[in-house]
């Protein structure tokens, strides 16, 4: 699978309950996810419906249900709370600096468990070993070198995602990214089998993520989950083990000539039938020695047999130029153009170069054209809508902020997507939009004072006193209390890491 | 209070469409998703929150809830006029109609 809440849906579909998770990812899976309100209204009892509040002091209510709601970050807690899993076991990656990861765990543990620390109560018996109670069920997290002290209970679920083998260390500069620059693995997927065999557990289902659609794992080692899924279920073709152990001594070896003979080697092995691992790994081989045409060859032979490899992470740029490494996203930008000039993405990338630039209009024109080629993606509308809002067009910014309906809800940018049109409210005096924008801000961002501040100022400005004062009691309360606030890391420290 | 509106006996209102509900236990339980809160009224409160509809004013109201509930006319009216500005002020219904 790509992401890795459809692990919950297989889970959900063949009708699994009090199930034992082995977890095998970088990253936790664990956020809180809010009630859901129609469910509270079937409740038998006021009674009831209180204690079911009781168990979310920090609960809020928003319009989706909580399986709409279900992403690759949270969709283990939705598991527990149906009651698939009865006892959480995450396995994390092993780093050298013991002390760091561990500490790095201890930070993940205590965030997830900020919206409820009483439900958490975990104590760490050796370093980076944790082990208690998580959201009312049995917990341990543990580093893959520990995997021989677990002794999990009952029938197991071996969840594994591929950026455990690409992600080591949980607390360095690229996470929750794998190594930017230089994408490899720290566990191959023959050492991967060869130390489970060793244990005892014999998982009833398997779930394998790739995890290349939000950056996690890098494209160019997708083939490790292949090869990975093939080890664990024994299918394996002798082709296909030639062309792993060459793939990857392809992205391991730095030797130039070496590397131009792997190269070579793999172009033999990938002539009948051609793989789309290999010739990704061909495309970028020759990209790198400007071969283009070549280079473009084989990226087309491998988009065209398996589509998902014309992916926006199909090369590091996007995460590149969100952690403001600009330069080397521009060249990788310019690299993945030339390999595939009609992708849509290098179209939005201009965008964004312009709007760095501070060309506003220059952005404004790139992305009316999109638009008007049919290309509407929440990006365009977001880049474009902010041009016209820097060059103080505001009923432009709003004609093209207004028209989402919600539909671009499930888009990672669609928070700042919300704040640009809450910002293009205020400007054009929108006093109900604006506030409506703020009411919808505040069930994605439940705990936010700064929020609650606004809404307290524009019902004032509306006269309605009583829900002023409100909103302001909430600003301050959330301020103390709420999530991110002093009161509540203080309180969750005490509470969940003993 | 401040901001206080009056409310006429022709006045109509609705049901925000923000809100959905149940009747548990005899009372009204209102769900306002745009708050992201619960609100329950008590038996009174219920029977007015059922018969808050459009096609009613609030001199229909009160005199549906006079046929109901032992109480003198003058109190009951005081009484609803003051739980349905305090609904209109938490936004859970609007005037939609008369004065």
């Amino acid at each position: 699978m790509e992401d890795h809440d459809e692990a919950y849906r297989a889970w959900k579909t063949a009708g699994l309950k009090g199930r034992t998770l082995l977890h095998l990812d970088a990253h936790i899976d664990f956020k809180w996810i809010l009630p859901d309100p129609e469910s509270l209204l079937q409740e038998k009892s006021i009674k009831h419906i209180e204690s079911k509040l009781h168990e979310q002091p920090f609960w809020s209510l928003q319009g989706k249900n909580c399986e709409d709601r279900i992403h690759l970050g949270n969709y283990i807690h939705q598991a527990i709370r149906e009651e698939i899993i009865s006892e959480f076991i995450w396995i994390y990656p092993d780093d050298p600096d013991v002390k760091s990861q561990a500490r790095a765990v201890g930070r993940m543990l205590q965030d997830v468990s900020l919206p409820m620390p009483n439900l958490f109560h975990l104590k760490q018996t050796e370093p980076g070993f944790f082990t208690g109670i998580f959201c009312g069920i049995p917990f341990t997290a543990a580093p893959w070198s520990a995997l021989a002290k677990i002794h999990p209970s009952g029938k197991i679920l071996l969840n594994i995602d591929l950026d455990f083998c690409v992600i080591q260390s949980l607390y360095g500069p690229d996470y929750p990214f794998g190594n930017l620059q230089q994408p490899s693995f720290w566990l191959s997927p023959e050492d991967f089998t060869q130390t489970l065999a060793r244990t005892p557990f014999a998982p009833e289902m398997i779930t394998l993520a790739y995890s290349i659609e939000e950056g996690y794992t890098p494209m160019e080692l997708k083939f490790l989950g292949r090869e990975l899924a093939g080890r664990l279920v024994g299918t394996l073709s002798l082709q296909e083990e030639q062309q792993f152990f060459l793939l990857k001594r392809e992205c391991t070896e730095h030797h130039l000539e070496r590397k131009e003979e792997i190269v070579k080697k793999l172009e033999t092995l990938n002539a009948e039938p051609p793989s789309a691992a290999v010739s990704f790994a061909l495309a970028k081989a020759f990209a790198g020695q400007s071969q283009w045409e070549k280079a473009r060859r084989h990226y087309e032979t491998a988009v065209q047999i398996d589509p998902s490899y014309r992916s926006t992470y199909n090369h590091a740029g996007p995460i590149l130029w969100d952690r403001k490494q600009f330069a080397a996203a521009e060249s990788s930008y310019a690299k993945m153009k030339k390999l595939d000039p009609n992708h849509p993405d290098s179209r939005l990338f201009e965008i964004k170069k312009q709007m760095r630039r501070k060309e506003w209009d220059e952005a404004v024109w790139l992305g009316k054209k999109m638009l008007e080629e049919g290309m509407d993606s929440l990006g365009v509308r977001l880049l474009t809508g902010e041009a016209y809002f820097r060059l103080k067009r505001y009923p432009e910014a709003w004609s093209l902020l207004s028209a989402d309906n919600g539909k671009y809800f499930q888009d990672l940018r669609y928070l700042d997507f919300l704040w640009l049109k809450v910002k293009t409210a205020k400007q054009l005096n929108k006093l109900d939009d604006e506030l409506n924008g703020y009411h919808h801000l505040r069930q994605w961002i439940p705990q936010n004072a700064g929020i609650h501040a606004s809404l307290a100022l524009l019902y004032l400005k509306k006269q309605n006193g009583y829900k002023a004062r409100k909103h302001a009691w909430k600003a301050i309360k959330n301020w103390i209390l709420g999530l991110g606030g002093p009161m509540a890391r203080w309180k969750c420290r005490r509470e969940v890491l003993s | 209070m401040i901001f206080q509106k009056s409310i006429s006996r022709t006045d109509r209102y609705e049901k925000s469409p923000e809100t959905a509900w149940q009747i548990v236990d005899g009372k009204a339980v209102v769900l306002d998703r745009r708050e992201g809160e619960l609100i329950h009224f008590n038996d009174l409160g219920a029977r007015i929150w059922e018969e808050l509809d459009p096609s009613k004013s609030f001199g229909d109201l009160v005199r549906i809830l006079g046929r109901e509930f032992e109480a003198p006319q003058e109190t009951l009216e005081k009484d609803v006029r003051k739980f349905i500005a305090r609904l209109e002020k938490m936004e859970l219904i609007r005037k939609c109609g008369g004065t």
